[in-house]
């Protein structure tokens, strides 16, 4: 993992090349040419603690968050655990339980617990005095940056040795906010912390009474997760686009994905949906529990306004029956007609997902101005080739052309390689107007492309 | 009537070259060869507002027979788009002068050209309308106005289905307005096959992809140079017939450029002639004030006569005028060159090379048969250089001067990076593949390097990738400045050739590199920076204040027998040139014993005399191993100085012509070809002849191979005997300070860094071992550079300069010198107070340990200083009474933590003596101790690894040099080692080195065998190795 430009850690494997925490790009990929870097991901980090911190609910409603720190009071809730070794063993296994590796340390005042986790002392400090000993033990990297090169620079380097300068002539040299730190980690001064307040996502699981062996069954089940989200979204305002039923089994998950046309908040189409989906679905494997996820919070406007509620309810009908269809029909059998900026004509034309995100790379990008037929065969059709003309009932008349189209050479999907044709439109015997090709390349055979009426 | 009479014939009119970056997918040379190859009867190079590709064309037309035509394609802010046609010299001129316009008022690379701008037309030049199928009339009316009967309508056809309705209105414009209509072909490409690469060059311009980039795209091949029976189809013959009467109204070659040199750096009244001589002649009074010897007086005067017949005297007069100058400013400077070889230049002083001391005979530098132009770079102080490119603009106008060209090409890095970018490849590939070629990787191994990133070296996308990297190395990317070649005209500039924008604010650059203006002769100054001045400059000063005499190069005696032992001892650390690992291992067997020894050993370890397998017979005859003999008395006299082992460049030429009987002109050619090899293919073409011509001169077969491998070598490397003469003089002189001057030596080296090849703290361990005593830096003493102090005995001694401590303002340090010279500081709060310094630069000092007479050790020093109250407090300088802790002494690792922080050296113990008992326990010796050991015998050595090299030449070994505190030693690393241990030999600070001992003369080499990391033994420590350089 690496932050500007720094590795910042590395897993075994990059250790064992020789790559170290704070080597630059280079030297790493020069150490291990195969190294695959992973850029430190903040947002994704805070989430994660985030969550944490939502998790931590179960031990303490007093929850603190301070970057890379997460910070419980359990003060109050000793006796209820047990015992101070039992919260932070509970804390430990919780947090390991999730897949995290964890440094837990627990002390008196915040500050203090904080930096003897950071120092990964693993220090529990149930008094005063414990807390004063560990502390005075470690070094001056827990304080500010800047604080703790000033004091190197004096040759100070723990704790022990900073409490004993002159606090008056020390905070002249790294500063008041720094001495009082360290006097809020002693305890010697309060340290009021602001209270974690819970976040607004949306992520709720439920415990089956029972394994549950039929698809169908699971829908009564579902339906009070799906309720609890509807209702939850309209006390939020907002709606969803998608929204994940996790079918837990015992070893594996199934993820039944739901996607809305339009942003909705109505539990009934929830169900519905549902409905469709579940009937038609084999599990796996009996489902012990459920775990439902809105993924797609947005904030909805309000509809209040009667002049366009016919026009909202077409499209939500709309909206109603394409779900349905491909319900039934399957994802991948319903699809829209993107125009896709290609000079090859039959790549000029691209199915899209309903329930894509619109516009990506999809742009409507042909200019108008080219004459192309509005239907394209899925396939060209080879035409025969009597006394220099193409015929096709009969020989074609030429009436335009040629237009040559030579791409996609970069295109490696073997059925759409480079195309090198001069285009003609063609009439036939019959009076139809023809777009046919011919290649330009030997054997320079003709084909019918598309019609034009 | 046979077939190729019934082609009609054509001109292309519009077409564009490489030149036109991203958008052209042909070098000029390939448009040309092609267009002779389908008959055309002209071409015309029309590049988007650029002549840069135009010199080039003409070259490869030339030889062809192949009419030229120069002109320019540019497209009006308001999207008129036009192709400009030069008829004459004038037009071209109108037409390079409208270019500069257009470039000059944009930011490099682009350009802005309004209707305004053709205002009144651009005379003696033909105007091609680029109109689209919606042209407007007016634009017809405007264009007619401003080009009367020199403007027609383009009809470009591209198989595009308007084609039928795009004809039909640009005949209805041609009939309406009455401009005649011509076919062109908007060529982009000289074969319908580069398509791709075409497609992918639109894709980069666009910062796209080619997947994505759709109908931006061209939609076919068609605009290559076509065959003619093809445009028969295309066009009606009107329209083709018209081309080639516009290319008959065309009548400009690139030959007719007259340079003329600028006039100015003649006083009025006077012949540069007859100026030449007078200054001449002042100059040898000055040299020579005892009376100008005879032998040197006829030399000057055949030098006059010879620069005289070929004209050059405004060449030699402009050289003088800069070099004047820069005398003036007391700025150092050295030439170098075929012409800076003469007496007259050593009486101008362009340069201090003494030609009747050096055996360097002008006549074999220049010569009236071969017609080359005069060449003099010289060599300014770098850290003064700017002074004098701002006195050449200011003397002669941004109109008439303006440095020349260097054409960034692609490269395989760049090639890979680009097309792969515009095939959609992942980023973080790329990014994987493009830094894992490791600067030695070769494209064969390219392969592997695919399958090391996941991506699979023979699929589909992989084989196009490859091929379009492969065709677009060698495409020029962009126009940058070359580091300092000055074109200066008598005339507008801008009316010769094309001027633009630097990247560089306040520098404009032509749109011709040096090879451009060589072809067509035009005159160059070379203003190029060299630190070994600036260090030499400042310590002739500090030898002048020692001897308490003005003291200059001039006054450093000649051949000092002290010098050339110091120099046969390899003992040559910070001397010019000669310090390199390389240069240091053929010392001791070279053994220089006299200033032409001297320039050998500057031209001899290079990559040209390596690779011709020259350097061993050269030695092997010096050391009286092998017999000196010559094929004939010709070649002795080519080759006698240098034992019949050609080493120069210069020898190449003339053995081409005394062995192989060239004539001067080809010989001409030859030097070309060598000089610019890339270009133009190498010197290949000239094989037959060479061999040909020597064997008919009855020279052996072996011996014209022999001699070809070595043209070969030089034209990949080849150093000039002109060039390494005046090398050998600073040589000469850094090795003469460095001999009797040591310290003032070592003062200009760190007052000159970064240069060279070692760090300060070599250099500075390398002057403690010969007996130089160094003293921190102090803010009591020390003033913004490193000075010499006097000690009342003979030997100064070193006093580091606030410059030494990285991260110091100058200003700063000036003003503690300043306040100090009234009035000592009492303490760390007067030194803030008087001085104003800010809390950096106290805790910079503080770390620097150069406060230690006012504050004590280090950590005292730092407790002190980070309390004092910046500038305009309102306490400012109440003293605090605060009571002081005890801080211990900080202890001599940790000191040598923050030297190396701080000063990047130390002058405490060498790092690794406190490693000593470690590394004894793992069995490592000392550096010296390894020179004591026998050849063949196995050893350890552990140390920093202060540089990493690998030699082209090498074959993949990579030569590793070990610091340790007793000296240094030097390792080979074979490539399979390397290789096998890339880790330990890349990642290593501190390298622990088995190994045997190769022992060749004086020459110590460990032959690494097996590599050992011992960073972590170092802590903190951070030191840093010069890496491939």
């Amino acid at each position: 993992m690496v932050e500007q430009g720094r590795v910042l850690l590395g897993d075994q494997a990059a250790r064992r090349a020789g790559v170290e925490s704070g080597m630059g790009i280079a030297a790493s990929r020069m150490l291990a040419p195969a190294i695959a870097l992973i850029a430190r991901d903040r947002p994704r980090e805070t989430s994660a603690l985030q969550t944490l911190a939502c998790w931590a609910g179960n031990l303490t409603p007093r929850v603190s968050l301070v970057p890379d720190t997460l910070l419980l009071e359990v003060g109050s809730c000793l006796r209820l655990f047990g015992g101070l070794e039992a919260v932070v063993s509970l804390a430990r296994e919780g947090v390991q339980a999730q897949h995290y590796s964890v440094e837990v340390a627990a002390a008196p005042t915040p500050l203090g617990a904080q930096w003897l986790a950071q120092a990964r002392t693993q220090a529990l400090c149930s008094d005063q005095t414990t807390l004063r000993q560990q502390l005075e033990t470690l070094p001056v990297e827990v304080l500010p940056h800047k604080a703790a090169e000033a004091l190197r620079r004096f040759g100070i380097t723990t704790l022990a040795a900073v409490v004993r300068l002159p606090s008056a002539a020390l905070a002249r040299r790294i500063g008041r906010e720094v001495v009082r730190l360290i006097a809020q980690a002693l305890g010697d001064q309060p340290d009021p912390r602001p209270d974690f307040v819970f976040p607004e996502r949306f992520a709720l699981s439920l415990e089956l009474p029972a394994t549950v062996e039929y698809a169908t069954a699971l829908l009564f089940a579902a339906r009070r997760l799906i309720f609890a989200l509807a209702g939850w979204l309209s006390a939020r305002q907002a709606g969803v686009r998608e929204i994940v039923l996790q079918l837990q089994h015992r070893h594996t998950v199934t993820d039944v994905v739901l996607r809305f046309a339009d942003l909705t908040a109505d539990g009934s189409r929830f169900e519905r949906v549902l409905r469709e989906r579940l009937e038609r679905f084999t599990l796996q494997a009996p489902v012990e529990s459920l775990l439902l996820t809105a993924t797609q919070v947005v904030p909805r406007p309000h509809r209040n306004q009667a002049l366009f509620e016919a026009a909202q309810d077409t499209a939500d009908a709309i909206g109603n029956l394409l779900e349905r269809l491909s319900a039934r029909l399957g994802e991948k059998q319903v699809y829209a007609i993107a125009t896709h900026d290609d000079h090859r004509p039959e790549c000029a034309t691209q199915a899209a997902s309903l329930f894509g995100k619109v516009n990506s790379g999809i742009t409507p990008g042909i200019p108008p101005v080219l004459p192309r037929p509005l239907w394209l065969l899925e396939k060209p059709e080879l035409l025969s080739y009597i006394q220099g003309r193409p015929c096709r009932c009969g020989p074609l008349t030429l009436l335009a052309g040629p237009e040559r189209i030579e791409a996609g050479w970069w295109d490696t999907r073997a059925s759409r390689m480079d195309v090198r044709r001069d285009y003609f439109i063609a009439r036939s015997a019959d009076a139809r107007w023809l777009w046919i090709y011919r290649e330009c390349q030997a054997p320079g055979r003709w084909f019918l492309q598309g019609f034009f009426a | 009537m046979n077939e190729a009479s019934a082609l009609p014939d054509y001109a292309e009119l519009h077409c564009l070259s490489n030149f036109s970056f991203l958008r052209g997918a042909s070098h000029s040379r390939e448009l040309v060869q092609r267009a002779v190859e389908l008959g055309y009867c002209a071409l015309a190079i029309t590049d988007e507002c650029s002549f840069a590709g135009v010199v080039r064309a003409h070259e490869a037309a030339k030889p062809l027979g192949l009419k030229l035509l120069i002109g320019a394609e540019l497209i009006l802010s308001d999207g008129l788009k036009l192709v400009l046609l030069a008829q004459n010299r004038a037009g071209y001129g109108n037409l390079s002068a409208i270019i500069s316009l257009g470039r000059r008022r944009a930011d490099k690379g682009k350009y802005v050209l309004s209707r305004g701008d053709l205002a009144s037309g651009i005379p003696d030049c033909l105007a091609l309308w680029i109109a689209s199928g919606q042209a407007a009339i007016e634009d017809g009316f405007f264009l007619m106005d401003r080009f009367p009967g020199r403007c027609w309508i383009a009809y470009e056809r591209h198989l595009a289905p308007d084609d039928r309705k795009r004809f039909a209105h640009l005949q209805h414009l041609a009939r309406t307005t009455g401009i005649p209509l011509v076919a062109s072909g908007d060529v982009h490409m000289h074969v319908r096959e580069r398509r791709p690469l075409q497609d992918t060059l639109t894709a980069l311009r666009l910062n796209t992809t080619v997947q994505q980039a759709g109908s931006a795209l061209f939609p076919n091949g068609e605009r290559h140079l076509r065959r003619r029976e093809a445009l028969a189809r295309l066009y009606p013959p009107a329209l083709l017939a018209e081309t080639v009467r516009i290319a008959g109204l065309c009548q400009f070659s690139l030959d007719e450029l007259r340079y003329e040199y600028p006039e100015e750096v003649v006083p009025f009244g006077q012949t540069p002639a007859g100026y030449l001589r007078q200054e001449t002649q002042r100059g040898l009074h000055s040299r020579y004030p005892q009376g100008i010897p005879g032998r040197v007086q006829r030399q000057v005067d055949d030098e006059l006569q010879l620069i005289g017949e070929l004209g050059y005297e405004p060449y030699f007069l402009t050289v003088y005028d800069i070099v004047a100058h820069a005398r003036r400013l007391g700025i150092l400077c050295q030439g170098r060159g075929s012409a800076a070889n003469s007496a007259v230049c050593y009486a101008l002083r362009i340069t201090e090379v003494d030609p009747a001391r050096a055996n360097l005979l002008f006549g074999r530098f220049i010569s009236r048969e071969r017609n080359e132009p005069p060449d003099i770079d010289v060599d300014f102080e770098h850290q003064r250089r700017e002074e004098i490119i701002q006195y050449i603009y200011s003397k002669y106008g941004r109109e008439r001067a303006a440095l020349t060209a260097t054409v960034i090409c692609y490269r395989s890095r760049s090639a890979l990076r680009d097309t792969g970018r515009a095939l959609g490849i992942d980023r973080d590939k790329l990014d994987a593949l493009t830094s894992s070629l490791a600067w030695w990787d070769k494209p064969e191994q390219w392969q592997a390097r695919f399958a090391d990133v996941g991506l699979d070296a023979a699929g589909p996308t992989v084989r196009l990738w490859m091929q379009l990297a492969q065709e677009i190395k060698g495409f020029p990317r962009h126009l940058s400045q070359h580091v300092g070649g000055f074109v200066i005209s008598r005339g507008r500039l801008d009316r010769l050739v094309p001027i633009e924008n630097a990247a560089m604010p306040e520098r404009s650059v032509i749109q011709w590199d040096k090879d451009d203006i060589d072809v067509l002769g035009l005159m160059k100054v070379d203003v190029l920076a060299l630190g070994m001045l600036s260090a030499i400059r400042r310590a002739l000063a500090w030898v002048a204040l020692q001897r308490n005499e003005a003291f200059a190069l001039e006054h450093i005696p000649p051949e000092d027998p002290a010098v050339y032992r110091m120099i046969s001892a390899a003992d040559t650390i910070g001397v010019f040139q000669i310090e390199s690992r390389a240069q240091m291992s053929m010392l001791p067997r070279l053994r220089p014993q006299t200033f032409y020894d001297l320039v050998i050993e500057v031209a001899i370890v290079r990559p040209g005399p390596i690779q011709g397998d020259m350097v061993h017979p050269y030695l092997r005859r010096r050391q009286g191993k092998e017999p000196v003999s010559y094929p004939s008395e010709a070649v002795k006299g080519v080759l006698e100085r240098t034992l019949g082992v050609p080493l120069f460049q210069e020898q190449a030429m003339q053995l081409s012509m005394v062995a192989a009987g060239f004539a001067p002109g080809e010989a001409d050619q030859l030097r070309r070809a060598m000089a610019a090899w890339k270009r133009r293919g190498g010197i290949g073409p000239f094989r037959d002849k060479l061999l040909q011509g020597m064997a008919a001169r009855g020279y052996s077969r072996g011996f014209s191979e022999a001699l070809y491998r070595q043209l070969e070598g030089f034209a990949d490397y080849g150093f000039p005997e002109s060039h390494a003469a005046s090398f050998a003089l600073l040589v000469y002189v850094s090795a003469w300070l460095k001999c009797h001057y040591p310290a003032a030596f070592l003062a200009g080296l760190l007052n000159s860094l970064p240069m060279g090849f070692y760090s300060a703290s070599q250099l500075v361990q390398d002057a403690q071992r010969h007996g130089v005593a160094v003293r921190p830096v102090d803010v009591t003493a020390s003033l913004w550079e490193t000075t010499l102090e006097e000690t009342g005995s003979a030997r100064p001694v070193i006093r580091f300069g606030m410059n030494r401590i990285s991260g110091m303002g100058k200003a700063a340090a000036e003003r503690i010198v300043a306040a100090r010279s009234e009035q000592a500081f009492t303490g760390i709060a007067d030194l803030a107070h008087r001085a104003a310094l800010n809390k950096r630069d106290l805790e910079l000092l503080a770390e620097a340990n150069a406060l230690v007479s006012l504050a004590g050790h280090r950590r005292e020093a730092a407790w002190e200083t980070a309390v004092v109250r910046v500038r305009n407090d309102l306490l400012d300088g109440l003293p605090i009474r605060e009571e002081r802790p005890l801080l211990v002494a900080p202890g001599e690792p940790e000191n040598l933590l923050a030297d190396y922080a701080t000063l990047g050296l130390t002058l405490g113990g060498h790092p690794l003596s406190f490693l000593r008992q470690q590394l004894s326990q793992r069995r490592y010796v000392k550096t010296a101790e390894l020179r004591q050991m026998p050849s063949r015998k196995l050893a350890r050595c552990a140390g920093f690894v202060t540089c990493r090299q690998r030699p082209s030449t090498s074959k993949g070994v990579i030569f590793v040099t070990l610091e340790d505190e007793t000296g240094m030693a030097n390792v080979i690393v074979h490539a399979l080692l390397a290789e096998r241990q890339r880790k330990e030999l890349l990642g290593s600070r501190l390298l622990g080195v088995l190994g045997v001992l190769q022992c060749e003369g004086e020459v110590v080499h460990l032959i690494a065998k097996r590599l050992v990391d011992h960073t972590e033994l170092l802590g903190n420590l951070h030191t840093s190795s010069r890496d491939f350089r």
